[in-house]
């Protein structure tokens, strides 16, 4: 009976050892992991291979090395035609080896990366190749999240043609945004398609209607870039009052800039803004106004613009 | 005849006189390097390094002061501070970064390692989330629930790092620029010691100094400045002159007028250097300069320091980090200083008319920022005594001991600062011609040579003019030259994004979403730099393919 209780006690005691080596991750796997976390491309590419040749190919741990590596050959610098077609060719064996895994959906994109982005001295952008990269994970991943991401970059593609005189890529760009933002109404980039759209819109189709419609809608879901979006503000205040005679819209965004961004350096000139289209001035500790300023009732409106 | 094997006995072999002392040194070396690091690695003691090149007058005793504060509210802490001169910091901190020795918190500044983003992200901790959490040392004031980065009146931009959409530094002062000057000479030239409301009196002032100083047969140089005209001195006149030309030719309409919407204007007509506005700004500057003496780029900061305090000039043009020690400088020779901002022209003045308004100082990012060392193994500790730093109360100690501008809202600020805290009053846009490095070494050159009475204006105008339109250096090279650094920025950044899935991919779940969305809205709308040649087609009128055919782009 001893016998049995030492030996259950020694496979316990291995057990728990075996265990726990298993649930911590293996030192060489960590090292290499935080070479991605440094940006250290080179060093990502001396240790992950021999991680990629101990695992069995298209297991879980082959995928991460051979992905990672593919990364590190994507971003090595100096980079050239050698270690971006290494990088392609290591996303490709990923995307064959586990074609419906999430190491194979960002592969994708990473192809159209390559494609959109300029990499070294001879390379050439092809933003229609792109976009099929893109198209690809949206259909292969419509239900993933990784799907509107696609869509952005591909509607991208259509509007970095700047096919001018008639924009007619440009359009179907920021259509095809309003349409992935109307069937995917929980989009988490949602705020980020709009402001893209409206974008497009102001440059280069000069649609100022739309593009201030565009930025409502990003003021609706919140700006992304908090703390930056001032010269937004800026923009949206300038069409509202500008072109197209919107003064309590224009009023809206001149306070955002007093209240939200007084740093951009437009807050001085947003409570002058207010002021000449007689618009109330809310309370600013920068400029020592504690309490709102309610506008003068005997006051007009004036769009001219005065110099202090 | 003395045995000479007993006289070299006894007499002492000065050989062993340099190793001894080796020897002491090394010994006496490895006994306080020991105790020191004993001490701080003293499991019994919580010691927590911060090293900074701040040797200015005061800026050690006040950081010492908020070290003292700190430690009584959090006993059994202890805040050592490691001042190093600027000379040697960059190499100092790169030994310990490298090492793996560096203090918990660096100042950010001097060494590449700390400053550029493929090493920042190695060695300093990001701090984006803990600076969108409250900082509880502002419990006590209305600030109590407002994110950390808030709390300072730059929001934190002076920490920030684009490239690595994180923040990696904690600001804790502001800088700003003033004319100093010295209330004794100017009441004995004028009669009063009143500083110039207007441009106008101030020039008054300056002849009055100039006349004086003939008068008592010294040479006294009405303006001297630490720093270079043409930049810090020329903008504030720069925005006064031409910010009118926002609407014109603000294109984006993003509430500045970039260098590339300068040259778009000036291509098409709608901005030149003989724009009436652009002419009295030039000749305001000018006038400036007039009072500055020939050949007045030649002197250094320590030379017009030293003549400001030597009485041989009467106004200063330099920084708030140079107020304490002049006015204590000044002190020293009896005199007391005063401070203003730069006069515009008033009311019936020369140029009056083109005047919009003074240049606001509202986008000022905050200085003397702080890191906090990766490794570190007190990196909570660390960020804790940066709060208080920041806190309105470590704040208001650390500056106004220092008597540097205070950064932190509601923190106030000594009386001697008082005129350096930014003014967010006034205008930003203004229209810079220089555009582009090519361009830039010809139009500084020139235009100092004007500011300095060495070349009439014309000179200036026909070398700018030859330079701007040249194809190889002129604005269609800053122009390609611009979209290019675009183009670069935004593969960097793809590199950033590249990390972020990765790590995501690794870990899911791990990654912070907002951050990657920043990333990602701030690269996909700058289009990969296609738009430059959008713009090109569109105000140039000429297929960029053609203009820029010679110029190789970088890559890195």
């Amino acid at each position: 009976m001893r016998g049995i209780q030492s030996i259950i006690a020694v496979a316990s005691i291995l057990c728990a050892i075996v265990g726990a080596r298993a649930a911590d991750v293996d030192p060489d796997l960590a090292e290499a992991r935080q070479t991605i976390a440094d940006l250290d491309w080179k060093q990502t590419l001396r240790l992950y291979p021999s991680i990629r040749d101990s695992a069995k190919p298209g297991s879980e741990q082959w995928l991460e090395a051979t992905y990672c590596l593919a990364v590190a050959w994507h971003h090595v610098q100096p980079p050239d035609s050698t270690t971006i077609g290494t990088a392609r060719q290591m996303y490709e064996e990923v995307i064959q080896q586990a074609p419906t895994s999430r190491w194979a959906a960002r592969s994708m994109m990473n192809l159209g990366r390559i494609e959109e982005l300029r990499d070294y001295l001879d390379d050439k952008i092809d933003l229609d190749a792109a976009r099929k990269h893109y198209d690809r994970v949206v259909e292969a991943f419509a239900n993933d999240p990784i799907a509107g991401e696609a869509t952005l970059r591909a509607a991208a593609t259509l509007v970095m043609a700047y096919d001018a005189p008639d924009y007619v890529k440009v359009k179907q760009g920021i259509a095809r945004l309003e349409a992935w933002i109307a069937s995917h109404p929980n989009e988490p980039l949602a705020s980020v398609m709009w402001q893209y759209a409206g974008d497009a819109d102001f440059r280069p189709l000069d649609d100022y209607k739309n593009a201030l419609r565009c930025y409502e809608e990003v003021d609706k879901l919140g700006w992304v870039d908090k703390g930056n979006q001032g010269p937004w503000y800026w923009r949206c205040a300038q069409l509202a009052e500008r072109e197209l005679k919107l003064p309590d819209v224009a009023a809206k965004y001149y306070t955002k800039i007093i209240v939200e961004t007084p740093n951009s350096g437009k807050a001085y000139e947003s409570i002058q803004a207010l002021k000449r289209l007689n618009k109330p001035i809310p309370a600013s500790p920068m400029f020592d106004i504690s309490t709102p300023v309610e506008p003068s009732s005997t006051q007009a409106p004036s769009t001219q613009r005065s110099n202090p | 005849m003395s045995d000479s094997g007993e006289d070299k006995k006894g007499r002492f072999n000065s050989n062993y006189l340099g190793a001894g002392i080796l020897v002491v040194a090394f010994v006496v070396s490895s006994i306080v390097a020991t105790i020191n690091t004993l001490r701080v690695e003293s499991p019994d003691r919580n010691v927590i390094r911060i090293a900074h090149w701040q040797l200015e007058q005061g800026y050690r005793s006040a950081m010492q002061a908020v070290i003292e504060e700190y430690q009584k509210l959090n006993p059994g802490v202890e805040i050592e501070q490691m001042p190093v001169t600027e000379r040697v910091y960059a190499q100092w901190l790169n030994t310990h970064l490298i090492s793996g020795t560096a203090p918990d918190i660096c100042e950010l500044g001097f060494s590449n390692l700390a400053t550029k983003d493929e090493y920042t992200v190695r060695y300093f901790l990001p701090l984006s989330n803990v600076s969108s959490q409250p900082n509880p040392y502002n419990a006590d004031n209305e600030m109590r629930d407002v994110p950390w980065k808030e709390t300072l009146q730059d929001g934190m931009r002076g920490g920030f790092r684009e490239g690595l959409q994180e923040y990696f530094g904690v600001p804790t002062t502001f800088v700003s620029m003033r004319i100093f000057y010295n209330k004794k000479l100017l009441k004995a030239a004028t009669g009063s010691d009143a500083a110039p409301e207007t441009f106008g009196e101030w020039m008054s002032q300056c002849q009055a100094i100039d006349a004086y100083g003939k008068k008592q047969g010294k040479k006294i140089l009405p303006i001297v400045s630490t720093n270079t005209v043409n930049g810090t001195l020329s903008v504030p006149y720069e925005v006064a002159f031409t910010a009118n030309y926002e609407e014109a030719l603000d294109l984006d309409l993003d509430g500045t007028i970039l260098p590339l919407e300068v040259y778009i204007g000036y291509r098409t007509g709608k901005v030149s250097l003989d724009d009436p506005a652009v002419q009295a700004y030039f000749k305001t500057v000018r006038a400036v300069g007039e009072q500055m003496g020939r050949g007045f780029s030649s002197i250094d900061r320590q030379t017009a320091q030293f003549k400001f305090v030597n009485e041989t000039a009467g106004f200063l043009w330099t920084g708030s980090w140079d107020a304490s020690g002049t006015v204590a400088m000044a002190a020293e020779k009896g005199f007391e200083v005063g401070v203003f901002e730069l006069p515009l022209p008033g009311p019936g003045e020369p140029y009056a008319e083109f005047i919009r308004g003074k240049a606001n100082e509202a986008s000022s990012s905050g200085a003397g920022s702080y890191g906090v060392y990766k490794n570190s193994k007190k990196t909570e500790q660390a960020i804790d005594f940066l709060m208080f730093l920041t806190s309105r109360r470590g704040n208001e100690l650390l500056n106004q001991k220092a008597e540097w501008p205070t950064l932190t809202i509601g923190a106030k600020s000594s009386e001697l600062m008082k005129p350096f805290q930014p003014n967010p009053r006034g205008y930003n846009a203004r229209v810079n011609f220089n555009y582009g490095s090519r361009v830039g070494q010809v139009f500084n050159s020139r235009i100092i040579n004007y500011y300095q009475g060495d070349e009439p204006f014309s000179a200036f105008k026909a070398a700018y003019e030859e330079v701007i339109v040249d194809p190889r250096r002129g604005g269609d090279w800053a122009w390609w030259n611009e979209q290019d650094q675009r183009r670069r920025d935004i593969r960097n950044k793809e590199r950033v994004l590249a990390q972020d899935t990765t790590m995501e991919l690794i870990n899911p779940g791990s990654r912070d979403q907002n951050r990657y969305r920043r990333a990602l809205l701030q690269q996909v709308t700058r289009n990969n730099a296609l738009d430059f040649y959008w713009l090109f087609r569109k105000h140039r009128q000429m297929e960029p393919s053609e203009a820029w055919a010679e110029f190789q782009p970088v890559f890195p």
